[in-house]
């Protein structure tokens, strides 16, 4: 817990002994509430202060340096410029999740210029820039380096349109840049000369990520920015860079606390592994390892004199065998987050369990994703193994191929602090391997144990029950992903009746129908967004909720043509529904339909039948 | 929170005839796959990190010895993994991982299922592509791994036209 200063201290006890009515007089000064202000950092706190009465609001909108936009089109650059003065720091975010997965059709939007257009002209003195699944432009990434004089940290997070001449502009006109972080983006690649455009007298780098790109940096460039730059605390490499390079930027930067390497093809004589393992050691404060590429076990010794200080170990994109990684393992007691392929195997989670007491987020991703036999030996025992010996486990996700209710229920009543849980059995709708029953009871006790649940991906053969189960106790849960689950309309109303905390819901193939979204189109307004692809919503609906509810944009996506040109029972490929305080979008591509845009008489009786409808099936439903 | 009146008013206790309701297995509600290998976006893995894995293969990583089972083993050739395709009549371009095909059928099948053709007849069907030249050919007149070395893009169209 961090240490208070007295100031803040006494401000807090001031808040809880002065009546709330005086806080809010104008007795009260405005810079005095305006230095309590900055001390809140949670977004939703401020969202309050700004409701508690107009003075607040005005102070409020004055002094705010960070925004978080969960969904590019819920608001306008305008409205956001009207409201606030001077932002400093902005987050935000574009496509649908489920765009990760190739589910969003290419094109569909989430466009970064405008924002950055507007915003620079708005705060001259913006200073952070956080965007995830946008598209951004290199004439965007040119404008951020031209307006923007003291900017500081860009992070583009699965973003794509843009090319390493975008990133040459950033490089040679952001002279304060601490962060440059392309996380998971999808850059054109055309060359790695992009890295040489940082001037000789820049030297404020902290943070570089560049391991999503595919060509090999100009590396006499890399290692002079590394050499210059101090403060650099965080590196990570793409694979091209080779291995006996990679001791040559360690020694120049030893203060690394997070590292990614590059690939570990490469052979190398005695003399360069000895180079190699003599740069990892003088490494002593690294807490982060990434990368290691095609790393082969008799490398992995070089790493071990840095394993007692790691915390957060990526060995996703290391093809290991288990037994190696049992070794390297064995020596990173201090280990907090594990990402690992299902090399791993149970034998290792087994080690890891009994050696890592610190863990609280493990990962285990599938090396072979589409073969139907399992080629390694992970089952839901070696998740049980880690949720029984790791006391300190939020955070999981797991793909495997069985699971069963019994295994659900000894993770749930183990880690009932479990935050994150998403598994995912590979083969869709997988019965409980030992009983081939649903897994429904197993899913239903991990929400009912675990209070504090926030994301829950759920897999494997489920039925209606499970969604009651929730809405009775999934109470905190945020975020919810569905694949191939449920029986009917009653599960999807299940969970929007019940989990009241629900703020993204994620369906696919699921047998929903609209009925549900009808019955709780108020719950969608509290939302942040619904996802729903292959299941059964009809069009019919989708025009009924965009029509009765003006404040949620209902997007049908359908590369069949327009949804007019089928009957309006018919079922949607996609719709995507999200509250916005600006309407419709503008720059809707041409498979987006917008529900609601055009009203007229026709569709006005068409909506009044189906509601009829819609009450004839609920009679039916609830009469039996 | 305002609150809105929901447009429909649920039964709060949906009764016990739901639990005859049809089990949806036998239901006409069935998931769109081919053999359990074309169900797009699943398993929920990032496109990124499939790439960043084929693209191990292709440098003859060092991945376990297992058995290869299926498609295991590295495919030879280009750089990106992903292009493009395009169906004829359809207004949405799709992007396709070429690394987890090997062979023209497989590819064709799977396109088919994508664009919810895949239950027509494959021979109705014309896979043509555009190679590095950017010339339109017709896909399957050159070896498979001479064809995933220069495709660029795809496009399906329809034989009978």
């Amino acid at each position: 817990m961090e240490q208070e200063s007295p100031a803040k201290t006494h401000l807090k006890s001031t808040l809880k002994t002065t009546p709330f009515s005086t806080l809010c007089s104008s007795s009260f000064p405005e810079e005095v509430l305006e230095h309590v202000l900055s001390f809140i950092e949670s977004h939703s706190d401020l969202n309050s202060v700004s409701l508690v009465c107009k003075a607040w609001y005005e102070i409020e909108r004055w002094c705010r340096r960070r925004i978080f936009i969960g969904n590019c089109y819920a608001v306008s650059p305008s409205i956001v410029i009207r409201r606030f003065r001077d932002i400093r720091s902005v987050t935000i975010k574009g496509k649908p999740h489920f765009a990760d997965f190739n589910l969003v059709p290419e094109g569909w939007g989430g466009h970064a210029l405008p924002w950055i257009a507007a915003f620079s002209d708005a705060f001259p003195a913006l200073e952070e820039l956080r965007m995830k699944r946008m598209v951004v432009t290199d004439e965007a990434l040119e404008l951020i380096g031209k307006k923007w004089r003291n900017f500081k940290v860009l992070v583009l997070c699965s973003c794509e349109g843009f090319s390493t001449d975008g990133l040459a502009s950033i490089a040679a006109n952001c002279r304060n840049l601490k962060t440059l972080d392309l996380c998971e983006s999808e850059v054109d690649d055309s060359s790695g000369n992009w890295i040489s455009h940082f001037p000789d007298t820049y030297t404020s780098l902290e943070s570089l990520n560049v391991a999503c790109l595919i060509s090999e940096l100009r590396f006499s460039s890399l290692e002079r920015l590394v050499s210059r730059c101090p403060n650099l605390k965080s590196l990570r490499l793409n694979r091209a860079v080779p291995l006996d390079k990679l001791s040559v930027l360690l020694e120049k930067a030893p203060q690394l606390v997070d590292f990614g390497s590059g690939s570990f093809l490469t052979e190398l004589n005695t003399e360069g592994h000895d180079k190699i393992t003599r740069a990892f050691a003088g490494c002593k404060g690294l807490k982060g390892l990434s990368g290691l590429f095609d790393v082969v076990p008799t490398y992995l010794p070089a790493l071990y004199p840095v394993c007692s200080g790691l915390t957060s170990l990526n060995l996703s994109y290391a093809t290991i065998h288990s037994p190696d990684l049992i070794k390297l393992l064995s020596h990173c007691q201090s280990l907090q987050r594990l990402w690992v392929l299902d090399y791993i195997e149970d034998s290792g989670l087994e080690v890891l369990a009994e050696s890592c007491k610190d863990l609280r987020e493990l990962r285990v991703f599938p090396s072979e994703p589409y073969v139907q036999e399992p080629n390694v030996c992970l089952t839901e025992q070696g998740l049980v193994s880690v949720a029984m010996g790791c006391p300190q486990l939020q955070s999981v996700l797991y793909f495997c191929r069985q699971m069963s209710n019994e295994a659900l229920f000894t993770i749930a009543k183990n880690r009932p602090n479990l935050t994150r849980f998403r598994l995912c059995i590979i083969e869709p709708q997988c019965p409980d391997y030992l009983t081939n029953q649903p897994l429904d009871e197993g899913f239903g006790a991990i929400v009912e144990h675990c209070k504090d649940l926030r994301r829950l991906s759920l897999s494997g053969l489920l039925t209606d029950r499970v969604f009651e189960l929730m809405g009775t106790h999934a109470k905190k849960l945020e975020m919810l992903s569905l694949a191939f689950a449920g029986d009917s309309d009653v599960g999807l109303h299940h969970v929007l009746s019940g989990c009241k905390d629900l703020r993204k819901l994620e369906i696919r193939d699921c047998p929903f129908g609209g009925r549900a979204l009808v019955a709780n189109a108020a719950k969608l307004e509290t939302m942040r967004s619904l996802w729903m692809s292959s299941c059964q919503v009809s069009y019919g609906d989708c025009k009924l909720l965009g029509q009765k509810m003006p404040r949620l944009n209902v997007e049908v996506m359908d590369e069949r043509g327009h949804p007019e040109s089928r009957p309006d029972e018919s079922p949607v490929e996609k719709l995507y529904i999200y509250r916005s305080v600006v309407g419709p979008r503008l720059d809707s591509p041409e498979f987006v339909w917008t529900m609601g845009e055009e009203e007229d008489s026709a569709s006005a009786m068409r909506v009044s039948a189906l509601v009829e409808s819609g009450l004839e099936w609920l009679h039916a439903t609830s009469d039996g | 929170m305002p609150e809105t009146l929901p447009l429909l008013l649920w039964d709060k206790h949906p009764n016990e005839d739901d639990h005859q309701l049809p089990k949806r297995l036998s239901t006409s509600f069935t998931i769109n796959k081919n053999e359990g290998d074309c169900i797009v976006g699943w398993p929920p893995i990032k496109a990124y990190r499939k790439s960043v894995h084929l693209e191990q293969r292709r440098h003859g990583g060092n991945i376990p010895a297992m058995e290869n089972r299926g498609r295991g083993g590295g495919c030879g050739g280009s750089r990106s993994m992903f292009v493009k395709v395009q169906m004829e009549g359809f207004f949405i371009t799709r992007k396709i991982d070429l690394k987890l095909y090997q062979s023209y059928d497989a590819l064709l099948c799977s396109l088919l299922t994508m664009f919810g053709k895949g239950q027509d007849n494959m021979d109705n069907y014309k896979l043509t592509y555009q190679d590095v030249d950017g010339d339109w050919l017709l896909a399957g007149d050159v070896p498979w791994r001479t064809f995933i070395e220069s495709v660029q893009r795809l496009k399906l169209r329809r034989g009978d036209e």
